[in-house]
C-alpha cells in the first residue's frame, strides 16, 4: 500500500472498503464525523483518471441524492452535483467523465487536473478537503 | 457491499515505474495494488514511521521497533536514501530537531510517527497576499497547512472560514502542494527558502446541465 494512502487512512481521512477491480470503494470522512463511500472506476489507472461518486453500499447503487453532502452555496455544491451524469461522477477536473468537454479547466484549474504520479490520493485529497471545508454541511437525511 | 475483514493491498509500489501508453486491466490493477509489502501494524513492538525529506520525492515509510531511538531512525533513513551524514531528523511541525536519544514510542500519534529529514535547520518562508508579503522561519518538517494557517489567520487577519477558502501556491507557478507536504520537500540545502502566494481555492465552474458539451 502506498505510504501516503496508508498514512491518510491511519489519520482517519479515508478508509479502503473493497477492491472489485476496476472498481474500488473508499469511504471519505467529513468534518461532522460522517463518512461518504465513493465508488471509483479505476480502469486504465494510473495514466487514465478514475471516475465515480457517492455510493450506497447496502443497495449497490448511486447514493440517493437526499443523502449527498450539501453546500452553503460554495465549492462543495459545484462538485457534488446531483444534476451531473445522474450522480455517477463528481464534477472535478481529475474525474475521467467530467474532464470531457472542459478543456478550459486545464488552464483555469491546473492543480486539479489528474496527475498520474500522485495517483488516487489526488482524487481523495480533493474530496476530503471539500468535505472538511467551511462550505460543507450535512445531508438532508442521515445514512440508514 | 460489506467491508472485507482483510482488504486487499492497494496502492502503487514506489519502485514501479509509471507505465506509458495503454495498459491491460491486469497491468493497471497491478499498478494500483503494487508489489505486496509487509503489512505494517502498530503493535506493541513495532511502530510505523511516515517521513518526508530533502531529496525524497513523496511520503515514505519505515517500520521500527518501539524501543528504537530517533538516532537509529535517522541512520536507517539515511542508509535507505543515501543521505548526507549531516542530515537532521524532526517531528512534523516541530521547529527544532528532535533529541535523538528519545525513544520512538514516546512520540507515537494516531498514525505512528510523522517525521522529516533534512540538512537545513530552518526554511525561510515568505507568503504574499494582496501585494503584502510576510516572512518567517520554520522547521523543515513544518506542513504547508501550518504555514497557511499562520499566514492567513495570524498575519493577514482572516477568519478560519476565510482561511479555509484559500491555499498556498508556490510563487511563480501554479503548483499547490498538498496541505500535508513538509516545507523541506520544497527546499534544498543550502537554498533553504520557499516563496508562496496565498490564493483563493477556486470553485469548479462549468455550464448548467444542458449546456455542457459532455
Amino acid at each position: 500500500m502506498k505510504p501516503a494512502f496508508r498514512l491518510h487512512q491511519a489519520e482517519g481521512r479515508w478508509r479502503l472498503i473493497e477492491i472489485c477491480w476496476p472498481f474500488i470503494l473508499v469511504a471519505v470522512a467529513a468534518s461532522d464525523g460522517l463518512e461518504y463511500p465513493l465508488r471509483l472506476n479505476c480502469a486504465g489507472y494510473p495514466q487514465v483518471p478514475p471516475t465515480g461518486g457517492p455510493w450506497d453500499m447496502s443497495k449497490s447503487t448511486v447514493l440517493p441524492f437526499n443523502r449527498w453532502p450539501r453546500s452553503k452555496g460554495g465549492r462543495v455544491g459545484s462538485v457534488f452535483r446531483t444534476d451531473w451524469k445522474e450522480g455517477t461522477a463528481l464534477y472535478l477536473p481529475c474525474d475521467r467523465e467530467s474532464i470531457v468537454g472542459h478543456d478550459n479547466w486545464r488552464t483555469e484549474l491546473p492543480s486539479k487536473i489528474w496527475r498520474p504520479n500522485a495517483g488516487i490520493n489526488q482524487y481523495l485529497e480533493l474530496v476530503h478537503e471539500l468535505l472538511n471545508c467551511p462550505d460543507y454541511t450535512a445531508p438532508l437525511v442521515a445514512a440508514a | 457491499m460489506e467491508a472485507q475483514t482483510n482488504p486487499p493491498v492497494i496502492g502503487d509500489d514506489q519502485n514501479l515505474p509509471i507505465p506509458s501508453g495503454a495498459m491491460t486491466a491486469q497491468g493497471a490493477k497491478q499498478a494500483l495494488q503494487g508489489t505486496p509489502t509487509a503489512r505494517s501494524s502498530h503493535t506493541m513492538t513495532t511502530i510505523d514511521v511516515f517521513y518526508q525529506g530533502e531529496g525524497i520525492s513523496e511520503i515514505a515509510h519505515l517500520e521500527v521497533d518501539a524501543d528504537h531511538s530517533f538516532a537509529a531512525v535517522r541512520i536507517a533513513i539515511m542508509a535507505k536514501h543515501g543521505l548526507a551524514p549531516d542530515t537532521l531528523i524532526y517531528l512534523e511541525d516541530a521547529d527544532e530537531p528532535i533529541d535523538e536519544a528519545c525513544l520512538v514510542h514516546h512520540h507515537v500519534g494516531r498514525a505512528g510517527i510523522k517525521a522529516h529529514v533534512h540538512r537545513c535547520r530552518h526554511v525561510a518562508v515568505s507568503v504574499t497576499f494582496n501585494g503584502e508579503t510576510v516572512r518567517h522561519r520554520f522547521g523543515p518538517g513544518t506542513t504547508v497547512a501550518r504555514v497557511e494557517t499562520w499566514a492567513a489567520e495570524r498575519k493577514f487577519g482572516m477568519t478560519p472560514q476565510e482561511a479555509g477558502e484559500h491555499v498556498l501556491q508556490i510563487a511563480g507557478t501554479k503548483e499547490r502542494p498538498d496541505p500535508g507536504t513538509h516545507l523541506g520537500t520544497l527546499a534544498t540545502c543550502p537554498d533553504c527558502h520557499v516563496a508562496f502566494d496565498l490564493v483563493p481555492n477556486e470553485r469548479v465552474n462549468g455550464h448548467p446541465v444542458g449546456m455542457d458539451l459532455a
